[in-house]
């Protein structure tokens, strides 16, 4: 298990590096001087000639991308274009919120998926699976924003039961904080859930059909029992993996969702940073974007391994 | 030799190898046997007819103004409503649909056309260059799929070509998997052989085993892919780097009339259901595909 856990760090390493490789090499393919590029209008002649020597940009792109990189590791994000901030400060305080966002909406499509798929897959082919299935179909062919939308519209501007927009900090009302995190994380988790909840009963269907299952039956062991603590277990596996990759969509669904119900979180930052061509705040946003699904990915390796005793190292290809 | 296969078939084996009886054969009939598949199919030709023919159907053009008639509700001349600058959105959307359409499938096509030959080429030869190419899969794969298409959407300026550019490379590493373990097993199998027959391993032979092997995952995946291309395409002119005006898309119209929505929702509704049962099409399609070549399924 140590081993499995070292190794999985240190492949960390060269992914890590080939992001902030693909990140350096987005910023140099921008259309544009890159000088001219990060600075904007602030541009200055006197300004461009330091920017051009710190980095380096007469010399070698591979200079260039290393002194790119210590720059980076020392906390030297750049500065917006426009509003001359550093660029890190930005991020640090808007990461959490898009944290909260993505979590809370693995709740949600955890807490849907569960229930839903465990029902759908102890009576199959009842009306309870076939609702299940139906909506859940429905749920992974919808857009989120589109879904946002809806919510919105229904709960926000005719029902009016909720905020239209805005975010409050936990810190400040954890009450508030929902109240305005609801809809978002519904639009963002409802998808999700929908491919979980089918991946629950398919996983789950399966494993009641093995032999230990109608074992512990024969025990005697009531239904409940069975399903919860044996057949579960087993199913929650590739269920596990599915949700982890799921992240990945979270991620760039967060995105959108921010967008349509201004969460000041990483994903409308980096949309506001792209339209208004701010460079600095454009490259710190994929950075952060791609890291945080790096670091979710190894989290949720390592939750598999712990979950199947039988994974380890040699692992091999997901 | 019949006695074999009704042994195996009493053993509940799917006998692919019964005479005249094909995979896809009987894919097919099970795919038939499924309705919701057929309907999703239905929708599908439905949507192809209509972004071809849609300037014979849509009763105006996308960009024809009745500014009278702006940001009207639903009536009958105007059956899906009018949009801020008085167009017509039934027309929009049924224009809209081209893009789509053209999204889905070309993304597709380049993933497909790049992914294999990678896929082939690592797998085949192996060592170093298969060290190489997967590094770079593992990359793009190290990105979330939009992410990574608005990351490739910022170097290359915002437009339709541009998405279908960006979503086939980000596709590519799921099709040079899928090829890349097909070769390795039929690798295998080429080796034992030509230990046999003292024959040197012909690439044309393994192109033979090869992509017939992996045709089920393939054809499975890019089904259910499409859907996801739309929707990631809808959502990048959602946000504005995607389409651009005026050319007609079903996300960015839905941005564009989301202002209104207090005033005129049904015209941000009907681009966003286009999208909706489109999707809905192509995922009731595709998992009847799937199921229906899934050869672990008994008959």
């Amino acid at each position: 298990m140590r081993e499995y856990l070292l190794h999985r760090l240190l492949l960390l390493i060269p992914t890590v590096l080939g992001v902030t490789l693909v990140v350096f090499l987005m910023m140099r393919f921008i259309p544009g001087d890159p000088v001219t590029n990060m600075m904007g209008e602030m541009y200055s002649e006197e300004d461009a000639r330091q920017l051009r020597r710190e980095l380096g940009l007469d010399q070698p792109l591979v200079v260039q991308y290393g002194k790119w990189l210590l720059f980076l590791l020392r906390g030297d994000w750049g500065r917006s274009i426009l509003t001359n901030r550093p660029v890190l400060t930005d991020i640090l305080y808007r990461l959490p919120v898009t944290l909260e966002l993505i979590v809370l909406s693995m709740l949600v499509s955890l807490l849907i998926a569960l229930p839903a798929g465990i029902i759908a897959a102890v009576r199959p082919n009842t009306w309870q699976d076939y609702s299940a299935m139906v909506v859940a179909m429905a749920g992974v062919s919808i857009p989120e924003f589109f879904l946002g939308v809806l919510l919105f519209l229904l709960f926000a501007l005719v029902l009016g039961w909720l905020p239209v927009s805005g975010y409050v900090p936990v810190t400040d009302s954890a009450w508030q904080n929902l109240r305005h995190m609801l809809l978002p994380m519904i639009a963002l988790g409802f998808p999700r859930a929908a491919l979980l909840t089918r991946l629950v009963r398919a996983s789950l269907l399966e494993v009641l059909k093995l032999e230990y299952v109608t074992t512990a039956r024969a025990k005697g062991l009531g239904e409940k029992p069975v399903v919860l603590k044996h057949a579960l277990k087993n199913a929650l596996i590739p269920t596990v993996t599915v949700a982890g990759l799921q992240v990945g969509f979270l991620i760039g669904g967060a995105i959108v969702v921010e967008t349509v119900f201004a969460v000041p979180g990483i994903g409308s930052f980096g949309i506001d940073a792209i339209i208004k061509r701010d460079y600095p705040q454009v490259q710190a946003f994929v950075l952060v974007g791609a890291l945080v699904f790096v670091v979710v990915n190894l989290l949720v390796d390592l939750l598999y391994a712990v979950i199947d005793p039988r994974i380890h190292y040699s692992r091999g290809e997901r | 030799m019949s006695e074999a296969i009704a042994v195996e078939r009493s053993l509940g084996v799917a006998s692919e190898t019964a005479p005249g009886q094909s995979l896809y054969a009987i894919a097919w009939r099970r795919l038939l046997r499924k309705r919701t598949a057929l309907v999703g199919l239905a929708v599908i030709v439905l949507l192809v007819l209509a972004a071809v023919l849609a300037d014979v159907i849509a009763p105006y053009g996308p960009t024809a103004i009745f500014s009278q008639d702006a940001m009207s509700p639903p009536s009958w001349t105007h059956p899906m409503g009018t949009d801020l600058l008085g167009r017509d959105v039934l027309s929009r959307v049924i224009h809209g649909s081209r893009v789509s359409i053209y999204v889905g499938i070309f993304s597709l096509v380049l993933a497909i056309f790049l992914g294999i030959p990678l896929g082939v080429i690592a797998g085949f030869y192996g060592g170093a260059l298969d060290n190489f190419i997967m590094r770079i899969m593992d990359i793009i794969l190290a990105f979330p799929i939009f992410l990574l298409a608005i990351v490739i959407m910022v170097i290359l300026e915002p437009s339709t070509t541009n998405v279908v550019i960006a979503l086939g490379i980000v596709r590519i590493p799921i099709y040079a998997r899928i090829v890349r373990g097909s070769v390795l097993t039929v690798k295998e199998l080429e080796y034992v052989e030509a230990a046999r027959s003292l024959a040197v391993p012909d690439p044309r032979i393994l192109l033979r085993h090869i992509l017939p092997n992996c045709m089920a995952p393939i054809i499975v995946t890019s089904t259910l892919s499409v859907g996801t291309s739309i929707i990631v395409e809808a959502s990048l002119s959602f946000l504005g780097l995607g389409t651009q005006p005026p050319t007609p898309s079903w996300g960015w119209d839905l941005k564009a009339n989301l202002m209104l929505l207090e005033i005129n929702p049904w015209i941000t509704i009907f681009p966003g259901l286009a999208i909706f049962f489109t999707v809905l099409a192509f995922n009731l399609f595709g998992d009847g595909l799937r199921d229906a070549l899934d050869p672990r399924l008994k008959e």
